[in-house]
């Protein structure tokens, strides 16, 4: 099971995640509301895996995906992103994202890309 | 829809009370069959196809029986099929009415008369309602001055149907010189031009909406409501940025906004469109 690090500007973002993947068994270990905070958090927590909202004010995905892989480069970072977000998408793919996640959550697809990228991780 | 735009016209004019409304609305709810389940029983999809097909209609503007054509899983002919099995939303209400003898069938040309002349329908405006179209019933709802926001409204309320209430339907849209609320939701969008949407707390939609989406029955108007609101005004921007996109240049997405008090949507265009999220009143703004 996977220790995860939420971050997203949205409460209720953060709490559907939370819950979904709570549910499937994984430990959720920290919640930041902006890329900085998130960044912050990763330094602090290590966690396995990040899911990281693109839309943010203050600091957005995109930015905050280019520190974390920065600052290690092995961070697994799954995009939290509507639809519709093409070129926003391709630049995450350029700065190593893992994989996406498109809002409204739907619980299998969430699970399903944590656990294709904790797999990735063991490879 | 058809069956909620006629019926609460009905009511509102007195021809049947809300409580027979209810009655007849909650046992054609019991009668109608969902596509999927038609499908599933009938052999042409697997339970795990409908289950795929409804969880990519909730992540995009496509109805049941395009996404199943499009993956392959079902043929245009069998489609159809399970459509006519399916039946009329409109005669089944008709239908309902008799039974429970609240109305005679032949009353029900007066009522479809007076509710045709009172909104300036024509005829076939008229048959539009009655196929239970939404994708063709939402513009009867738009004044012609917002053509152009005729895809923007149209894919929120096919969103709210999908995710959030699938008796959703619309009032008369009007067009509005700015928007000062208290309680709303708004986005920008920004592409060729800059667009604004919103969500406008009226008479309790947006807290059934948030309640929904956010997965937690909310009491009462707070900022996680408001937040939840924003939330998916998101993914239906997300949609119609999808859209927009394949045709012209993308829209990028300005984080939503949320506001207590002192909301304000302005624009040189702005067009409001009440709709009714488990029977209850909010407003979707499109601006310009």
């Amino acid at each position: 099971m996977a220790k995860i690090l939420i971050v997203d500007d949205s409460k209720t973002s953060r709490k559907i995640l939370r819950g979904i993947l709570e549910g499937a068994g994984h430990s959720v270990i920290g919640e930041g509301s902006n890329g900085e905070e998130g960044f912050l958090k990763y330094k602090e927590l290590h966690p396995d895996v990040v899911t990281l909202d693109i839309t943010m004010p203050t600091m957005d995905g995109i930015e905050a995906l280019q520190l974390l892989k920065k600052e290690d480069e092995n961070a697994k970072v799954i995009m939290i992103t509507a639809l519709g977000q093409k070129e926003k998408m391709i630049q995450a793919i350029k700065y190593g994202a893992s994989e996406f996640i498109t809002k409204p959550f739907e619980d299998d697809d969430v699970i399903n890309a944590v656990q294709k990228v904790m797999e990735e991780k063991k490879v | 829809m058809v069956e909620y735009i006629l019926g609460n016209y009905m009511v509102s004019t007195g021809k049947i009370s809300q409580k027979q409304l209810d009655n007849i609305l909650d046992k054609q709810d019991q009668v109608r069959v969902k596509l999927g389940l038609i499908a599933v029983s009938e052999g042409m999809i697997t339970q795990e196809q409908a289950e795929e097909i409804n969880r990519l209609q909730s992540t995009c503007d496509k109805r049941f029986g395009d996404i199943a054509i499009e993956k392959g899983y079902m043929t245009q002919v069998q489609l159809e099929k399970i459509l006519k099995m399916q039946g009329n939303a409109y005669l089944i209400f008709v239908q309902s009415l008799v039974d429970a003898e609240v109305l005679k069938a032949e009353e029900m040309e007066n009522v479809i008369d007076s509710f045709r002349k009172e909104n300036g329908y024509g005829l076939s405006d008229m048959e539009i309602i009655k196929s239970d179209d939404v994708e063709k019933i939402v513009p009867l709802f738009l004044p012609t001055e917002a053509e152009e926001f005729e895809e923007a409204i149209g894919i929120a309320v096919r969103a709210i149907i999908r995710c959030i209430d699938r008796h959703t339907y619309p009032g008369k849209a009007e067009m509005v010189t700015e928007v000062l609320e208290d309680q709303m939701v708004s986005q920008k969008l920004e592409g060729k031009t800059v667009k604004t949407t919103g969500f406008v707390e009226a008479e309790g939609g947006m807290l059934e909406l948030a309640s929904v989406y956010g997965r937690e029955a909310f009491e009462g108007m707070n900022e996680d409501v408001l937040d939840a609101g924003a939330e998916f005004l998101n993914c239906i921007n997300g949609m119609y940025s999808a859209t927009i996109s394949a045709k012209e240049s993308e829209l990028e997405l300005m984080p939503p906004e949320y506001f207590m008090a002192g909301g304000k949507i302005t624009g040189n265009k702005i067009c409001r469109i009440p709709l009714w999220v488990k029977n209850k009143k909010l407003y979707f703004v499109v601006a310009e």
